[in-house]
């Protein structure tokens, strides 16, 4: 017998994914498991250039997108967990549609792109299956709803997009995620800005500036965590939470793990994702009750 | 703490167009793909750059800069290097420039034309991670911070030990790994064919 999946794609982890940030892996291939979502790795993917790649060559995210488009399978959508990525892919898909010329060339270098197949982010995934579920009047095993669990949902600069890529502004299909696993996601200044990404990594100072700015806000707003889909995010608020020694430092969730203890793991259970943490979320947890 | 730089482009002295290269707008927006002179300088851009406290200019500035054709203060700005390229100003811009875009545009014309740069540890961070990514095919946070080390050794100690305890720390915990994962040998050639450009030989 064939197992029937809610959702089928193939999956882009990215080189953040890929090499470290197993605290969010794991979660996410358990939830999925639950979810009855089946993710195929694209075969032999490569960089997608990142915030680099356009930053030094203009041709870089356009060639690196195209030989990635002409590795995935046709009419699957493509499930990226990293917003940077996403938005290099989705600039080099445009690029590609709207010029035909250049299409043609990395046609001739790679085979057929398929520029057609959807790009997805990890949360629109969530989002999909969690309504589809709830219309057709489903319930999850074991599904343990966040009560009591506060949480500023933060995007990072990862929901931006030149407007002839998405012209409305950043969605809010995490705030319903979050809603709908049962949590409360309070109104903050900042969902959307930068973490300063690899500014991070050459001016210590500038990042930490930029952290405190963030999870101040995120304090002062009333939330006891901060979520977020982006694992560069994760790891810089984290590391310059604790390298610029504030008081109040929030435990910051990727949304990957709320997901699974959602769909029933028991956050007890699980040391090995809290192990990769710099700031434990224990505490958190056991006041909203979720630990046991 | 980090002290906000003091804007240039705030005095009140006129600004010297002797050198302005009337052309120069135009010729963003060709490459860009968008039209430099609708710009209403409202600075929706500036207001929603996360790094415009620490930018000698701003956005905004350098799309006035751009305007007026003053090439060599634009190409030689420390804002051009320190945009993150986070498009919080393409997507705030009520006119749609993307304006993330035309900074691209500018650092790559400033490394082709070996202009000095204006803010050199961060284009040394953008060669060490494009040459990871022409070693392996995809990129290696570790191997990205130890070559960043060895590129900027002229910037003094401050830089070196930054995040040393940190880093060894996060390194020990497993949050990053110290292997890069690997593309197969044909891909990784056809990888290294399209990361190249005039930063490669600086």
């Amino acid at each position: 017998m064939t197992e029937t999946y809610n959702f089928e794609a193939s999956y882009f982890p990215g080189c953040t994914m890929k090499t470290g940030a197993d605290e969010s892996n794991r979660p996410m291939n358990i939830a999925l498991k639950k979810l009855k979502v089946k993710l195929t790795e694209i075969d032999d993917w490569n960089c997608c250039g990142s915030s680099s790649g356009h930053a030094l060559n203009h041709d870089i995210p356009a060639g690196m997108g195209a030989r990635n488009f002409s590795r995935i399978p046709k009419d699957l959508p493509v499930v990226i967990p990293c917003p940077n990525c996403y938005r290099n892919w989705a600039m080099a898909q445009y690029q590609l549609k709207e010029d035909p010329a250049l299409r043609k060339t990395y046609e001739d270098k790679f085979g057929r792109l398929h520029l057609e197949n959807p790009i997805i982010n990890i949360y629109d995934v969530y989002d999909t299956v969690l309504t589809e579920t709830k219309a057709r009047g489903e319930t999850f095993e074991n599904a343990t709803p966040l009560k009591g669990l506060k949480v500023a949902v933060y995007y990072g600069c990862g929901a931006m997009y030149p407007k002839n890529i998405r012209p409305e502004y950043p969605r809010d299909s995490v705030e319903k995620v979050v809603k709908e696993i049962g949590a409360e996601s309070v109104v903050w200044p900042w969902p959307n800005k930068c973490c300063s990404a690899f500014i991070s990594a050459v001016y210590a100072d500038i990042a930490e500036d930029l952290v405190t700015q963030i999870v101040a806000g995120a304090v002062d707003s009333g939330a006891e965590a901060i979520v977020t889909t982006c694992a560069m995010c994760q790891m810089n608020l984290e590391m310059r939470s604790v390298s610029a020694k504030l008081l109040n430092k929030l435990p910051i969730f990727h949304l990957n793990q709320l997901m699974a203890i959602y769909l029933g793991e028991k956050p007890s259970a699980h040391n090995d994702w809290w192990k990769f943490h710099l700031i434990d979320p224990k505490p958190v947890l056991e006041k909203a009750g979720l630990w046991d | 703490m980090f002290y906000p730089e003091a804007k240039k482009l705030s005095s009140r002295e006129p600004v010297n167009m002797n050198q302005a290269d009337l052309k120069f707008a135009r010729k963003i927006g060709e490459i860009a793909g968008t039209d430099l002179n609708t710009c209403l300088t409202c600075m929706s851009c500036s207001g929603g750059c996360p790094m415009y406290a620490y930018m000698d200019y701003g956005p905004h500035g350098i799309m006035r800069l751009a305007v007026l054709g003053l090439k060599q203060e634009a190409l030689t700005s420390s804002t051009i290097w320190r945009c993150v390229g986070c498009h919080t100003c393409a997507a705030v811009c009520p006119m749609a420039i993307n304006i993330a875009g035309v900074m691209d545009y500018l650092r790559q014309e400033c490394v082709d034309l070996r202009l000095p740069v204006g803010d050199r540890p961060l284009l040394e961070f953008h060669r060490a991670f494009l040459s990871s990514v022409r070693r392996h095919g995809r990129s290696s946070k570790v191997e990205l911070m130890g070559h960043h080390k060895l590129l900027t050794l002229g910037s003094g100690p401050k830089a070196w030990f930054q995040d040393a305890i940190l880093g060894t720390k996060m390194i020990l915990m497993g949050k990053l790994h110290l292997m890069p994962s690997r593309l197969m040998s044909g891909g990784l050639g056809q990888v290294r064919k399209i990361v190249t450009g005039s930063w490669l030989d600086w």
